[in-house]
């Protein structure tokens, strides 16, 4: 064998360099601090006050709260989607009941006006999640519209969003405002007017086709008529549209949620005290699951399903509905706490559809 | 009486006079004992691998898009993936749903992964061994990456390192067999007859032959399977070919013949360790990207696939230098050379979780193969220059090529 001189060690020294260089450069770096340690610090959530519970559901992992010392992982998201920029505020929409614009006819009814439009919007639902919504009036869900029993609804739609939309309402009018046969192209606009009846809490959708995906993009609110002598007077009522959103299109929702953002009401419970009445005007627009539900902790309701009679079918702490089955909910509660409510599909409660009553003495 | 001869003092040789026992350093009885040891060796190893759990719960790379979850762990209640960004825009994570639920998780350095980059996303989660987890990883431009992972079936014994694993591993499938071989077929090649060699010797190039194809061939499936922009299949090509070429220069200048009939061969066989220790690498790397937790998941036709591949291998290392003087340090420089590797593949496969680099080593290990083929069919051609035995050899090279066939149809 001939010797090996120091050239060669030389030349094997530079190929074998080389070689490590360009397989080092094919090899991603493991990032930067992220050794291998037995617990790895947050370094991306930002330190939670104790007190606050903006951790999962219940924030069960305060130790010390009074739900307990217990540290258990629950799910959630463990940062805040920004309203602000998403401009509409879940807790905001609970009590944002709108009569429009209200004025008489010559004939004494009461007139509601309203104007709505359709639009797109990016939506963060899910903390650094953003979604391409469609909403009406840039808020999901749209506006409650809220009137009495017999007055007239007359609400100007103009479509300006890239995709014709309309409007449809589930109460009792004329063909000819029904929101199916008279699609509005963008740009366009088309004013739907009718009576309001029947008395209960409906709701409105867009009935633009593929319906399923102009349903579940956001398009959709809630449509109240209060009977002509009104309901009995509560403490609060709330509205609440329970719905979903499929990120990625392969038509199953990825989260649930109640008020358009999953876990709000979990980070931001419903303050309530003991005894006071509530009210909530329950409505289901979920896509693509058959069955949604509503189950309250700690205590029973009475139901009055679509509204529509004064008197309660049941008295019981779940109800189910099926997609735009609607209902009330009345109840107080009785003792102190801090009291889940939540979808009982367990799957729709863990991907979002989960909130909580805050009840103080 | 007249069997004592009285030398003179002017015949009294300088240097004791060569006896059989000094042309072979090694006796017999030692390369015997040795082998018994190497094999008691080999089968302790493999009853601590399938016996004992590995712990590692290490889940293999998938390539699942944009965002490539490189390796996933589990650990004590928690849950750790390393996520790697292929494309060239930053990609943020935003969202994780395990089986259903959404799940709070920390990033480590944070969400936002570079491109080319990775972090590692820790989710603090009571799983459950053996149970199959449905993970969701949701993008800030909504894009959803899901993997299926099954976690590991956790044992009552106390889990073992992996890098122990991948050492039991290489000594099972690389170390032993190589140095078995080295060992063994020396004596048997000189006890067979000059047929019987040559039809070795064929054998030993179907094998190459056939291995070469079949792990440009594995190469080629893995580089399909990389998402990104690393253009994988072309890095099959470069690494096939420079290989091939950097061993052929390096045989070309090592192997020569040059200043007598042994000078050439001790080089060639160097070589030969050489490409054989890169592919020995190269499967081993790759074993050791894809081990998955729990017992030893390769198939027992598997193992004893690899473990027969080298033993034959070690017959080529042999070749060039069977009629050389030996010591045993030689041997077991080359039997390192060509075996050592394989625990080294298994160590670096483990803990570089890079779907493209298997691609490169597996191109490097096929270049390796069959360049080893093309010297030893050089042997063969010097060999059958005198006598050709044509018939011999094409049975030899059909036989090795049929056995590696059957071989793999079992393992399939």
């Amino acid at each position: 064998m001939k010797k090996i001189t120091r050239r060669d060690f030389l030349k094997a020294g530079a190929v074998g360099t080389f070689a490590a260089g360009g397989l080092a450069a094919l090899v991603e770096p493991l990032s930067a601090g992220a050794k291998p340690t037995a617990t790895p610090p947050p370094t991306s959530t930002p330190v939670v006050p104790a007190g606050t519970p903006a951790n999962g559901m219940g924030g069960m992992s305060m130790p010390g709260s009074e739900a307990g010392p217990i540290s258990v992982p629950m799910p959630g998201t463990n940062r805040e989607v920004d309203h602000a920029a998403n401009g509409f505020n879940p807790t905001d929409i609970l009590t944002d009941f709108d009569p429009g614009q209200v004025s008489r006819l010559a004939g004494g009814q009461t007139l509601h006006e309203y104007k709505i439009v359709a639009g797109e919007k990016d939506i963060e639902i899910v903390p650094g999640l953003s979604y391409a919504a469609w909403t009406y009036n840039g808020r999901i869900p749209g506006p409650t519209i809220r009137v009495r029993e017999g007055d007239r609804v007359r609400i100007q739609f103009l479509n300006g969003a890239s995709h014709e939309h309309s409007m449809h309402f589930h109460g009792i009018h004329p063909g000819s405002m029904d929101g199916v046969y008279d699609q509005v192209p963008p740009g366009g606009s088309f004013t739907y007017e009718f009576d309001a009846r029947p008395f209960g809490v409906h709701l409105y959708h867009c009935h633009s086709f593929p319906l399923a995906m102009h349903v579940a993009k956001g398009l959709y609110g809630a449509f109240i008529v209060e009977p002509r002598n009104g309901w009995p007077r509560v403490d609060h009522e709330y509205v609440m549209v329970m719905s979903g959103f499929d990120v990625d299109y392969d038509g199953q929702n990825d989260f649930y949620n109640v008020n358009a953002i999953p876990f709000h009401y979990d980070k931001h419970p419903i303050q309530i005290k003991v005894g006071e009445t509530v009210r909530i005007f329950l409505v289901n627009i979920l896509e693509y699951d058959a069955i949604n539900s509503f189950h309250l902790h700690a205590n029973f309701f009475h139901y009055y399903p679509t509204g529509t009679s004064l008197i309660p079918s049941e008295y019981t702490d779940t109800i189910a509905q099926m997609q735009a089955q609607r209902g009330i909910l009345e109840f107080s509660y009785p003792y102190p706490g801090r009291f889940m409510f939540h979808a009982h599909k367990t799957e729709f409660a863990e991907l979002g559809w989960t909130g909580v009553f805050e009840v103080t003495e | 009486m007249s069997r004592i001869k009285i030398l003179s003092p002017d015949e009294i040789p300088s240097e004791p006079p060569e006896t059989e026992a000094s042309v072979r350093p090694w006796p017999w009885a030692t390369r015997k004992a040795v082998m018994v040891f190497l094999i008691a060796l080999a089968a302790i190893s493999l009853l601590f691998l399938l016996v004992k759990s590995s712990g590692s719960d290490v889940q293999p790379a998938q390539s699942t898009g944009p965002i490539e979850v490189s390796r996933t762990a589990f650990s004590q209640q928690t849950i750790v993936f390393t996520l790697r960004n292929t494309t060239i825009q930053p990609a943020t994570l935003s969202a994780i749903n395990i089986n259903s639920a959404t799940w709070p998780f920390t990033a480590a350095p944070g969400a936002t992964i570079p491109p080319g980059g990775s972090v590692r996303v820790t989710l603090d989660y009571h799983w459950l061994p053996g149970v199959a987890y449905d993970i969701d990883f949701f993008t800030a431009d909504s894009s959803r990456i899901n993997v299926n992972v099954t976690a590991g079936s956790g044992t009552s014994l106390p889990p073992m390192s992996s890098w122990f694993v991948y050492l039991l591993i290489g000594i099972v499938v690389g170390i032993v067999p190589v140095f078995l071989g080295l060992l063994w077929m020396p004596p048997l090649f000189r006890r067979l007859g000059a047929v019987g060699a040559v039809f070795l010797m064929a054998i030993t190039l179907g094998l190459l032959i056939f291995l070469g194809i079949d792990t440009a061939n594995t190469a080629l499936e893995q580089a399909l399977a990389v998402v990104g922009p690393s253009q994988a299949v072309g890095l099959v090509g470069i690494g096939g070919v420079l290989t091939f070429l950097l061993l052929a220069s390096l045989a070309h200048r090592f192997g020569r013949k040059g200043s007598g009939a042994a000078a050439g061969s001790l080089g060639l066989a160097f070589v030969i360790a050489i490409g054989i220790g890169l592919h020995n690498l190269a499967e081993s790397f790759a074993i050791g990207v894809s081990y998955t937790q729990g017992a030893l998941m390769l198939g027992v036709f598997a193992v004893v696939s690899i473990i027969l591949q080298n033993l034959t291998d070690a017959m080529g290392i042999v070749l060039p230098i069977l009629d050389e003087k030996l010591t045993p340090g030689t041997l077991a420089i080359l039997g390192l050379i060509g075996g050592g590797p394989a625990v080294i593949g298994g160590l670096l496969g483990g803990m570089i979780s890079s779907s493209t680099l298997v691609v490169v080593m597996l191109s490097i290990g096929a270049g390796a193969m069959f360049e080893v083929a093309y010297e030893i069919a050089g042997l063969i051609r010097a060999s059958a220059a005198e006598h050709p035995r044509w018939t011999v050899i094409f049975a030899g090279i059909t036989t090795g090529i049929a056995a590696l066939y059957f071989a793999g149809l079992f393992v399939k």
